[in-house]
């Protein structure tokens, strides 16, 4: 008699469970920052052996540079695997349950690896990071292999879709969301943009960009001269020629000739910064802050400084001087063309 | 991060230390003073202490420097170029002075306002980049262009009146702080005295060869793990002297540490001061490099732009990732030609059976567009069972190898991919034990969780019925109901089989 009362109901208890249609898990359980983190790390190819990436050295070969699509299945096969380890091998209906909070919670993982994919760079500048955990549509990048990596450490590098990639004057635009770029080995740079890459920028490092002088030619002859710049906006103004160089002594005498130059190899740096001070302050072009001296200065040294120049002779501040020995900013821009 | 043409770099006259590297020494004392104390006040006695600041003096740790021009070992035509070394501490230029210690020094940063500026006077630098080349050494024999890498900081103290100058002539080697050892290795280069007068910068020089420069670090590669700042700062010490063509040439950062007697005026006229029985000037070399100037301008646009075998004006050729036909070799065609232009390579596959046969694989990175619109999602790590429930797809990763058919080959990629991450997984003790003790915990709580419900609505039946079986009277019935029901309940829901 019990059991007539019972089976009925216990039956139709089951096919709820299984259905699950009314049965809702409703709160997810939360993944350890660590689990998450090794997981998105995972997302971006960290842990990915490089003969995974570029099987063949022939498709990387020396001095190149490579446009590519992250198939995202490749991912997902990647990061399940992952996320296997543990799983029961068997799909009987013993395991209902167990396939059903597998299903659940990775499916849960994958997104949530999804989300900390997206700000795991951001995090590392501490930037404010998205709560996009929606699943990646297209991810896009490029590998290059130069001397370029090596000799210019901290190369900076932007890239943009087509529908908004910058264009001169302005050159603004734009750039897509850096999921990863880091140095894989001495010559090697990977970059990973969400979004798909057209124009890719590399530019020279800022902290690196050199000293230098311009040329000028002067009787068939190749010579240094130095382009002012205008220090409100950085255009040049005029150009400081050889000859006026050598005038001002900016080079010394007494040491090994230059080539193609009124002068020595060793510059005399103080002059340089006071004659371009001079230029500048002459073309009242960009440069109307006054500048100390050097030795500006209440009390004058008890003991005689030598190799100072006379009190009162003006140059520019180091900064300064630095800002207009500069030589221009290299970039290069890159478009990826898919062939038809 | 900055996206406009003109890449943000903020260039700054110095950043100084709070103090400058060396030993300082503070002394305490306390005073009372009250009617209460007799004779009216009491001085307690005054303490000393002592402490230092440390700072690099004859070697610095060579991870400080950020990046070098020309580059080490680069060879280029460098002829309008000045030498600089980039330093990852933005105040060391600054944490020692160029001028005699006993000498008042006149360059402690003295503010000035202009218009709405604050500036300060310019602080020479303690640190000099010199270039050097093969033929400045010709005419000084048993000398060399090459830097001595087994020397000691003992070995730069001497006498004022030595056979070399150096940052330490004049110290006593055996009064020195605890921290300097002088048997502690280093390196150093020996430049004739009438040489280091013609290239040393004077310390006019020295006051505009050094800034720093603070650049946005947004678009910069990052290495993985690194807490990094939206800005970094860096010193540039910058080279006074232009290279030669066809030399080797050698570079280095040395220190010019009280120095401020010994170097040259501003047109290379050697210092009177220096001593006649100084032979060389022997320098502690913080870093150094190596170039050659000879053929092409070494530009960091020429290179990037001869990429790929570019020429000049032409389009970039094989820009995606995949094989080219290799020069002199003819393109595949069939179908092996299509799988090569998707990015495929042949590679030898060992099968379960333990057969060995070619199969295709492919990498993650592909050279064509992968449009989730068009193309698909081929393969799904999670599928629905007959109930619509989420449940695992895969178990093995050959349940992800698939037949070409028009090739008759396997293609390895995504199965390759699911063995990678498990065995990734497995490799990583410290994350696989976690996830699977996070999985354990979290997959028997929602296992917990759905049992559950079925026993709360289950139960609200049975006590429905016990409800009405007490109704009618039948208690001792109504109690081995329970048990039955309890006990068919209990048997009949799926086992978690952890």
């Amino acid at each position: 008699m019990a059991n007539s009362i019972l089976k009925p109901a216990h039956s139709e208890a089951l096919s709820k469970f299984q259905s699950a249609g009314s049965i809702q898990i409703t709160q997810l359980p939360t993944v350890s920052d660590e689990i998450m983190d090794w997981l998105a790390s995972l997302k971006l190819m960290h842990q990915v052996p490089f003969p995974y990436l570029v099987p063949d050295e022939r498709m990387l070969p020396p001095e190149s540079i490579r446009f590519f699509y992250v198939d995202l299945n490749w991912l997902d096969a990647l990061v399940d695997g992952a996320y296997s380890i543990g799983r029961y091998t068997s799909t009987d209906n013993a395991n209902l349950l167990y396939n059903k909070a597998e299903g659940t919670a990775g499916t849960a993982v994958h997104q949530a690896a999804n989300q900390a994919a997206r700000n795991k760079r951001v995090s590392q500048f501490k930037a404010s990071t998205s709560g996009d955990a929606s699943t990646f549509e297209m991810v896009t990048g490029f590998l290059l292999r130069s001397e370029v990596v090596k000799a210019f450490k901290g190369i900076q590098v932007n890239a943009y879709a087509k529908s908004n990639y910058p264009t001169l004057p302005t050159w603004d635009g734009t750039s897509l969301p850096c999921l990863r770029l880091e140095q894989l080995s001495d010559e090697v740079l990977i970059g990973l943009f969400e979004g798909e890459t057209y124009q890719l920028d590399i530019h020279e490092p800022s902290e690196g960009l050199h000293f230098g002088f311009d040329t000028e030619t002067d009787n068939g002859l190749d010579q240094l001269s130095k382009n002012l710049r205008d220090m409100s906006n950085g255009s040049k103004l005029s150009s400081v020629s050889n000859a006026e160089l050598a005038a001002a002594q900016v080079f010394r005498k007494d040491s090994t000739p230059a080539q193609g130059n009124r002068g020595g190899q060793v510059v005399n740096m103080y002059n340089l910064s006071a004659l371009l001070f001079e230029k500048l302050t002459a073309n009242k072009v960009g440069y109307t802050q006054p500048v100390a001296s050097v030795l500006v200065n209440d009390t004058p040294p008890a003991v005689p400084v030598s190799g100072l120049p006379a009190t009162g002779v003006n140059a520019l501040t180091s900064s300064d001087f630095a800002l207009q020995m500069v030589e221009g900013v290299g970039m290069v821009s890159f478009f990826n063309n898919p062939q038809p | 991060m900055s996206n406009s043409l003109v890449e943000t770099a903020k260039f700054i006259q110095h950043h100084l230390p709070g103090l400058d590297a060396g030993e300082y020494a503070v002394e305490v004392s306390h005073e009372f003073e009250s009617d209460k104390i007799p004779g009216g006040q009491d001085t307690t006695t005054p303490m000393l202490y002592k402490f230092a600041v440390q700072g690099p003096r004859f070697k610095i740790d060579p991870t400080l420097v950020h990046s070098v021009f020309p580059p080490d070992g680069s060879a280029g035509e460098f002829s309008n170029v000045l030498p600089h070394v980039v330093l990852a501490n933005e105040t060391l230029p600054w944490i020692r002075k160029p001028v005699r210690p006993d000498g008042k020094t006149d360059v402690n940063a003295v503010s000035f306002k202009a218009g709405n500026e604050n500036y300060d006077l310019d602080i020479p630098s303690w640190l000099a980049v010199l270039l050097l080349q093969e033929a400045d050494f010709q005419n000084s024999p048993g000398f060399k262009l090459e830097i001595d890498t087994n020397t000691t900081i003992g070995s730069f103290f001497g006498t004022t009146t030595g056979a070399f100058i150096s940052p330490a002539v004049g110290e006593d080697v055996n009064n020195q702080p605890p921290w300097i050892n002088p048997a502690e290795s280093c390196q150093a280069i020996k430049i004739p005295i009438a040489v280091f007068s013609q290239v040393a910068p004077s310390l006019a020089d020295l006051f505009v060869m050094a800034s720093v420069r603070k650049v946005a670090m947004g678009s910069k590669p990052v290495p993985p793990g690194a807490d990094v700042s939206d800005e970094g700062t860096y010193s540039v010490v910058m080279g006074n002297r232009i290279p030669q063509a066809g030399q080797r040439h050698l570079a280095v950062l040395v220190s010019l540490e009280n120095m401020q007697d010994y170097l040259p005026d501003h047109n290379g006229v050697p210092s009177a001061k220096i001593p006649a029985s100084v032979q060389y000037a022997y320098l502690p070399v913080l870093a150094s490099w190596n170039f050659i100037t000879t053929g092409d301008t070494y530009r960091f646009d020429h290179l990037l732009e001869s990429l790929n075998g570019r020429q000049q004006g032409q389009p970039l050729p094989q820009a995606q990732l995949k094989m080219y036909p290799l020069s002199g070799t003819s393109a595949p065609v069939g179908p092996a030609a299509d799988a090569i232009n998707m990015g495929y390579i042949p590679v030898k596959h060992s099968t379960r059976n333990s057969l060995t046969t070619a199969s295709w694989y492919r990498g993650p990175l592909v050279p064509n567009a992968f449009d989730p619109e068009n193309a698909p999602k081929t393969i799904h790590i999670f599928k629905n069972d007959a109930n619509g429930n989420a449940v695992p797809a895969i178990y093995d990763a050959d349940a992800l190898l698939r037949l070409n058919p028009s090739t008759g080959l396997f293609e390895l990629s995504y199965a390759a991919a699911w063995q990678l991450g498990r065995l990734l997984a497995l490799q990583d003790k410290n994350f696989s034990i976690k996830l699977y003790q996070w999985k354990r915990q979290h997959i028997g709580s929602i296992i917990q969780a759905l049992e559950q419900s079925v026993i709360d609505e289950q139960f609200t039946e049975i006590l429905k019925t016990l409800e009405n079986s007490a109704d009618s009277g039948q208690g001792t019935h109504g109690a081995s109901l329970l048990e039955s029901a309890m006990s068919q309940l209990i048997k009949q829901i799926p086992k978690n089989k952890h």
